[in-house]
């Protein structure tokens, strides 16, 4: 896979609910996505700024990407159900018209469940951080589920 | 490492985590049924038995399997023995 590629290839979030623009890399635990705050970006909400809570988010989206780009486990694009948050801080506000780095790390897996950090960046301006734990799904699990 | 020392610390990493009273932490105990724990707990729990005991544990399904404490010691024991040889 070759790298940038855009987000809508890899994660589940159909159109209008994707909210990450691009991949930019992707290693065995780590991936690094970005997103331009366009003013009709679905978390400014009609703000000036991205709702706080659009930093979580942003990065529960890019740990789909993660596991949509697992390809030992062939398992195409991944749905990252979010199980819970924790020491999510936030030191600035992201504003309308900036760019937006989002980087995820898994740092622990059990099983379908993983634990991952992130934090969030517009330059040297760290915005958020935090750690996300995320049951994984495969969209071939659903779909025999669905069955 | 000797066993008591090492269900000392599975214990103590229990009841640290989960907020667990040491009378609760009996090998019989189901870690779910009993203890209350569930599948986001466990990820919590791999985190601390890694740390403390300098194991990686990682896709290891085999913790997912586990139901009673008695079971998590043999596991943990057998882990840390592996990883140290």
């Amino acid at each position: 896979m070759i790298f940038p590629i855009p987000a809508r290839g890899l994660i589940p979030h159909r159109e209008g609910m994707c909210c990450i623009d691009t991949i930019l890399s992707v290693e065995r635990h780590k991936v690094q996505a970005c997103v331009v705050l366009h003013a009709d970006h679905l978390l400014l909400s009609g703000g000036r700024t991205l709702d706080r809570s659009g930093f979580i988010e942003l990065a529960a989206q890019a740990a789909c990407a993660l596991k949509g780009t697992d390809t030992d486990a062939d398992r195409g694009s991944a749905t990252a159900l979010l199980a819970s948050v924790n020491n999510f801080q936030i030191y600035e506000d992201a504003r309308i018209g900036e760019t937006l780095l989002i980087r995820v790390e898994i740092t622990t897996e059990l099983a379908a469940m993983s634990l991952l950090n992130f934090n969030v960046v517009c330059g040297q301006r760290l915005l958020a951080t935090g750690q996300l734990k995320v049951f994984y799904r495969a969209e071939n699990e659903r779909s025999m589920t669905a069955q | 490492m000797d066993k008591n020392m090492m269900k000392e610390k599975v214990n103590q990493i229990l009841a640290d985590e989960f907020e667990l009273e040491s009378n609760e932490l009996i090998p019989e105990a189901r870690l779910y049924e009993d203890l209350g724990l569930d599948s986001l707990d466990a990820v919590d729990m791999v985190v601390g038995f890694e740390k403390a005991f300098g194991i990686k544990i990682g896709k290891n399904t085999e913790l997912v399997n586990i139901k009673t404490l008695g079971e998590l010691y043999a596991f943990i024991d057998k882990t840390v023995n592996l990883q140290a040889g």
